[in-house]
């Protein structure tokens, strides 16, 4: 059982496996033959905390260096 | 083989250079039975046979700076993304359960990747490692490290944030061309020497997409190219996946790597491609590690 989702504009969907963390993104060959992909579909909320995490200790490193 | 065959066209060419300056020779000590005209043709002729080889030269030389130069720039280049790769492989080994140190790696490595392409193509290049995400139903793609020069002087992502901009992946030419190869097991990449040139070409960050469908030299081609919003002109992107993939059996989309510069014409896909999925390959181990371990995954 997946969570079937739909990319509004685009000749591919793409949806949550339920099985593992990854995401299937299905479109279509040259033939027209229904292809399935496999991807990483990352949250970005949470890398961009721990990115911003860095950048400030990067920056507080640097102040105490001076 | 071509060495000899460049050997072989120069020594004609200082062959008849050399037989023309003995004739010269010959002819300034005025050999009996010449007469003075005659001998004035034949020094002026000679002379203009001499100019013409010489711009052969000139021209063959250059030539060959332009063709070998690049060539002994890919071999050089390896000593950087040599460097490149060390901190990818520190990064597969490092057991830190830190992140901070995990993203050092990366940027360390974007900068000697971007170092490599800044020496193979004499233009100052800029690289950056995409992934995907989730937003409202629809794909977007976001940037997770990106070289410390672009990112001192493109502070693109906090703009974004502020405009809420969003990357869609159906709403840019590159990564649905990508996505569209994967599928039909051509070359999945995209390359552009000319941005500014390709038909269609559709970017988020441009913010009329419809003004970029001319492909004409018109006035309107001159106004694309003053307006130009992106800091880049040339573009090359790559899939992050395992160097076999396949999508019925083995390997994820991990993400993207780009490559850009603001100078056009400047890559090589028949080098370059090689090169660059190379590098994606070495990086799909480490997003995907990534991934699972800090629990970047969405549940």
């Amino acid at each position: 059982m997946t969570r079937k989702k739909s990319s509004t504009t685009s000749s591919f969907t793409f949806e949550k496996n339920v099985n593992d963390s990854y995401y299937t993104i299905t479109t279509f060959d040259d033939q027209g033959k229904e292809v399935k992909l496999q991807a990483l579909v990352f949250n970005k909320e949470m890398v961009q905390r721990d990115i911003e995490n860095k950048e400030a200790r990067s920056n507080n490193n640097e102040l105490a260096s001076e | 083989m071509s060495f000899l065959r460049y050997l072989g066209t120069n020594f004609i060419l200082l062959l008849a250079i050399s037989i023309d300056a003995c004739v010269i020779g010959i002819l300034l000590n005025k050999p009996n039975g010449v007469r003075e005209d005659d001998h004035v043709w034949l020094v002026y002729y000679s002379n203009l046979l001499l100019a013409f080889l010489a711009i052969i030269f000139f021209l063959r030389l250059t030539y060959l700076q332009v063709a070998w130069g690049r060539k002994k720039r890919y071999v050089l280049a390896f000593n950087i993304l040599n460097q490149g790769f060390a901190e990818l492989h520190e990064l597969e080994r490092s057991e830190s359960p830190e992140p901070l140190i995990k993203f050092n790696y990366l940027e360390k490595f974007s900068d000697a990747l971007a170092q490599t392409f800044s020496h193979i193509t004499n233009a100052q290049c800029s690289v950056c490692i995409k992934v995907l995400s989730e937003y409202n139903n629809r794909l977007e793609v976001w940037t997770l490290v990106r070289d410390s020069v672009s990112n001192n002087s493109r502070p693109l992502q906090k703009k974004d944030k502020a405009k809420n901009l969003h990357h869609w992946v159906d709403a840019n030419t590159d990564f649905i061309t990508i996505i569209q190869n994967m599928a039909s097991a051509k070359k999945p990449y995209f390359c552009c020497n000319n941005l500014l040139w390709l038909n269609g070409y559709k970017n988020t960050r441009i913010a009329d997409n419809s003004k970029q469908v001319s492909n004409n030299f018109t006035v309107s081609q001159f106004h694309k190219m003053r307006t130009w919003p992106l800091p880049y002109r040339s573009s090359f992107v790559v899939p992050i996946i395992p160097g076999y993939f396949n999508s019925n059996r083995y390997g994820k989309l991990a993400g993207f790597l780009c490559i850009d510069s603001q100078q056009t014409g400047i890559f090589k896909e028949k080098y370059d491609l090689s090169i660059i999925q190379g590098v994606a390959d070495g990086l799909y181990n480490v997003l995907v590690k990534y991934y699972d371990l800090f629990e970047y995954n969405v549940h």
